[in-house]
Order: C-alpha cells, then structure tokens, then sequence
C-alpha cells in the first residue's frame, strides 16, 4: 500500500514523541526514534553507554528512567502486520537506549494485546517497567481487566497499575491492594489527564496511599505546579507527566520559530530535549531573558509560552 | 480524540475489504440495483407497485445491519470501546427502514426535482465516489469504502436514497439516526484529519433538515 504522507510524518513525530528520548539523548532525530533502519539501533551521536536519566521510586531503592513511552493511538493498530513491524522497531531502539517504562490501557483498543505480542518476539526487553491501568466502572471488570492485561502484556507481575481517570477509583484502588498482597502488581497509582479532576485527585492523594501519580504537565498546562506536585512531594508518591508535547502540538507551535540563545549554549539543542526541560524549573525563578521565539504575528499566548520557557531556562 | 489513528483505521477497512471481497462485490451490486431502481423513471416515482419501493429500503435496511454488525461489532469493536455503541445505532437504523419497508415503503417523488438530484448524486458519491477517493487520497487498495459495509457511505448513500423519497412523517423519522451517524462521521473526520467525511455530515444534517422541510410545506399545501 502507499503511505499517507502528511499524517505519515504525523504518525512518525508521534511516535517520535512518544519515546521523548529526545528529551535525554542529544541528537536523537525523530526518524531515528520511529525506525526507519531494519536492524535494532541507536541514533548516531547518541552515546547509548552513557544510559538515560533516571529517578528513585520514593521509599525504595528502586531506580527507573525518567523517560518513558505511552501507547495511545500509537500501538492501537490491531493485526496490521506492517505498522507491527514499525513498533517492534520502536521497541527495539527504545529498549537498546535504555526506556523502561510502557504505558498503556484498556482503553486504547488492541494496543495491550500488541504490546504483548511484541514484547513476546523481541530478544532484549531488560529494564521493562510495565505500567498499565483499569478503565471501568464496574468492580468485577475491573478485577477482568487486570486478568487481562497480565494475559495480554505476558506477565506474572505487572509493575504499575493505575485507575484510569479517577472511574470507580475507591473499589479499584481495594482491588489493586488486593493484587498487590497476591503479588500480581508491584505498585499502585492513579491518573488524570488534561487537567481534569485535580480537586478530587488532591483528596485522594492526601488520603489514600499510593504509589505513583499519573498526570498532565508540559510547558503550557503547568496548574499542577500549584498543589499537586509539591503535595506529591510531601507524600512521597511518584509523578508520571503525561502529554510532555500536547500530542506534538507543541513542535508545531514553535517549529517556525528559531531556538532563544540560551538554548544555544545548551548541550541538548532540539526542541523535544528542551521542552520537556520546564518540567523542574521553579515558578519563582523569574529570568531576564525573553526569548527570540516572540514575535509580534503570534500575539499573546506564543509569548507566554515563550516568557515561560525563558523564565525555566534555570532548569537547564 | 479517538483511540485509533487514521493508517489503522484504513488498515481495518482494508482488512475487511480482504477478508469479505465476495460480500464487497455484492454490496457494490445492491448498491448499484438501488440507484437503478431510484433512477429509472417507471420504477422510481410514486406510481410505482408497492413491492418495488418495498424491495428498495430492504435493501438499504440490509445495508445498515451489515455495517452494524460486521464493521462495528466485528471489526472496529476491539480496536475501539464505543464501537458497540455505534453498532446498535446502526442496527436500530436497520430495523427502523426495515419496518417502514414492510408496513409502508417510502414512495419516490412524481418529479424529478433539484432535490431528487441532489439525493442521486450523493449516493453516486456513496457508491462510487467515496471509495474511489479513498483509493486516490488513502493508502491505496484494498483499504475504500463500500456502502452497505463502511458507516460512512452508508450513510451517505442513504441520505440521498431519503432525498428521492416521497416527503411525508416517516421521511424525518428515518432520517433521524442517519443525521446521527452523520454527525459522529463528522467528529470522526476531525479526529482523524480526513476532511473528505465532512460532507457525510452535511449530508445527513442536510436530509434531516429536507424532510422536515418537505413535511411542513406538505402540511401548509393541505391546509
């Protein structure tokens, strides 16, 4: 068949966000990321020794890279041999620069089951970190679909597991710790996306112990700062950002726009390495430097973005 | 947003289309029986035998359970959680004509209007042209879309089959769900960046909007 070139690209920049290696590896170009090679690789100029960033699971010794790959729409290709093959491809260079973590849902269709079948078929899958979730409302399916997902991903354990979207969290939230006792799952979260639902993800934070929280965070949906983030702190449960790029809105909002000189001086040029890098910049850090992306055609909202990542150059 | 991308949903038609060809070719056939029918003109108006126009929206009705029940229950459902969903809208649909057929069937109108024009050349487009778009603008073969298999020319091709039709109470009715599955088709194109199905949703908003139309200008003349 012949491609669809304009969505192609898309679908490669996808996935190529999806990795975010971009975020860890200086010169890590998307096309590398997606697999254009037949043979498990690390871009050039990567230094693959030198291994990802990494962070502790608070309260234990456990270390896992900072960078991980989520699976929505992106493994959701049923039984398409041929955009198999591209995501084993992924999973190999994925795997040889060191990811670990793999995120997915029963929500995303046929995405767990190729998951399964691929991580099946791959020689080096070392350092998974399988994280999944339950999207139900009702109790039983929920126990179903934790059935499921060890059948479909191929495990006895499975390392994270996560109500999706805050549905039905009290009785899942029990039947997670349930597993967890039977040792059929590692750690216990749960997520939100979009900025959705943050009051009541607060409360559950404060109050019910669990080990990984899964939410929006990029350069321009930052409200999490406010009090999630330093309550997760506080409560010492792991964070998962998820949409780092708005699903590469963010590549085609500064794309026409040349790098600010600060992110020349960096050793991580690209913009996916630079983005993602607000993540730990203190609001209270305010910078001199304004950034070259503002430009009077793009107005208001191009600038706060822009005045944003400039003032969270500090993070770099 | 959806869950699935537009390269997989192709792959999916695609892969019906490959395992259903005999079935492709035979939707293709009733498809081309029912325009025939719509555009002969002894069998097309309202002095037409009953069973003809009975004939005609079994035949549609068939069209909407297939897409229903194979497409959406058997294709689409593992890759997509509302699939099952859509799949009875398209069943209920089925059903609906599928009733009207048996106990009244929509007659065709005495005059070829603009409308009826209209109505013929959207379900030339259903048969004919959308498949033949997805093969020009998609990933190529197998991966178009035929009516009585694929939501989307169904839909199409129906709103313009309603288009021919005779305007009474029953036209709004069954063009009710079809305005539904048109205005999924749009959220569809949007989602998945193939603004070729926006005019699936402009067709179906369009034969609601007719045959309500058609219905009150009915009830003005009888006053």
């Amino acid at each position: 068949m012949n491609t669809l070139s304009p969505t192609r690209r898309a679908f490669l920049r996808q996935l190529g966000t999806l990795l975010a290696g971009a975020a860890a590896w200086p010169s890590l170009t998307l096309a590398g990321a997606a697999g254009d090679h037949a043979t498990p690789s690390v871009p050039e100029g990567v230094d693959a020794g030198r291994g990802p960033l990494d962070a502790a699971v608070p309260g234990t010794d456990e270390r896992i890279p900072k960078i991980g790959m989520g699976t929505y729409i992106t493994f959701n290709v049923g039984p398409d041999p041929n955009a198999r093959e591209t995501l084993a491809q992924v999973l190999r260079t994925f795997f040889a620069m060191g990811g670990g973590m793999i995120d997915s849902s029963p929500m995303y269709g046929t995405a767990e089951e190729v998951l399964g079948d691929l991580l099946a078929k791959l020689e080096d899958t070392d350092g998974l970190f399988s994280a999944t979730k339950v999207w139900t409302r009702s109790t039983s399916g929920g126990e179903q679909q934790i059935d499921d997902s060890l059948a479909l991903w191929g495990l006895d354990t499975i390392d994270l597991m996560q109500v999706h979207n805050l549905v039905n969290w009290r009785e899942h939230l029990a039947t997670m710790r349930a597993r967890r006792d039977a040792g059929e799952i590692r750690y216990i979260g749960i997520t939100t996306s979009h900025g959705r639902h943050h009051d009541e993800l607060e409360r559950i934070m404060r109050d019910e112990p669990i080990d990984f929280v899964q939410l929006t965070y990029n350069i321009v949906d930052r409200s999490v700062e406010d009090r999630l983030l330093p309550l997760a702190q506080d409560r010492g449960i792991a964070v998962i950002a998820n949409r780092p790029f708005r699903r590469g809105q963010l590549f085609d909002r500064f794309a026409d726009h040349p790098l600010p000189g600060w992110v020349r001086r960096l050793r991580h040029r690209q913009l996916g390495a630079v983005l993602p890098q607000v993540h730990h910049c203190p609001r209270s850090r305010d910078l001199r430097h304004t950034g070259d992306f503002a430009t009077p055609a793009h107005g208001a909202e191009h600038g706060r973005d822009v005045r944003t990542a400039a003032r969270c150059r500090c993070a770099t | 947003m959806l869950p699935y991308s537009l390269e997989a949903w192709f792959s999916l038609i695609a892969r019906m289309n490959a395992d259903l060809a005999v079935f492709v070719v035979i939707a293709l056939l009733l498809g081309v029986f029912v325009l025939a029918l719509t555009w002969w003109p002894r069998l097309a108006d309202h002095k037409a035998p009953t069973s003809i126009h009975r004939r005609l929206g079994l035949a549609v009705a068939a069209g909407w359970i297939a897409a229903g029940a194979v497409f959406h229950g058997q294709y689409l459902e593992p890759m997509f959680f509302g699939a099952p969903w859509l799949m009875a809208l398209f069943i209920a649909q089925g059903l609906l004509l599928a009733t009207v057929a048996f106990v009244h069937p929509l007659a065709g109108t005495g005059a070829v209007t603009p409308m009826v024009w209209l109505g013929r050349g959207l379900m030339v487009y259903g048969l004919l042209g959308m498949p033949l778009l997805d093969l020009l603008l998609g990933p190529g073969w197998p991966a178009f879309r035929m009516v009585g298999m694929t939501p989307e020319a169904m839909t199409v091709f129906t709103c313009g089959w309603l288009l021919t039709r005779q305007p009474d109470w029953r036209l709004p009715l069954t063009a009710l769900l079809p305005a539904v599955a048109g205005a999924w088709a749009g959220y569809q194109a949007l989602a998945l960046d193939w603004p070729i199905d926006w005019l699936v949703t402009l067709a179906a908003i369009g034969a609601l909007l007719a045959a309500l139309a058609g219905l009150l200008t009915r009830a003005r003349r009888s006053n």
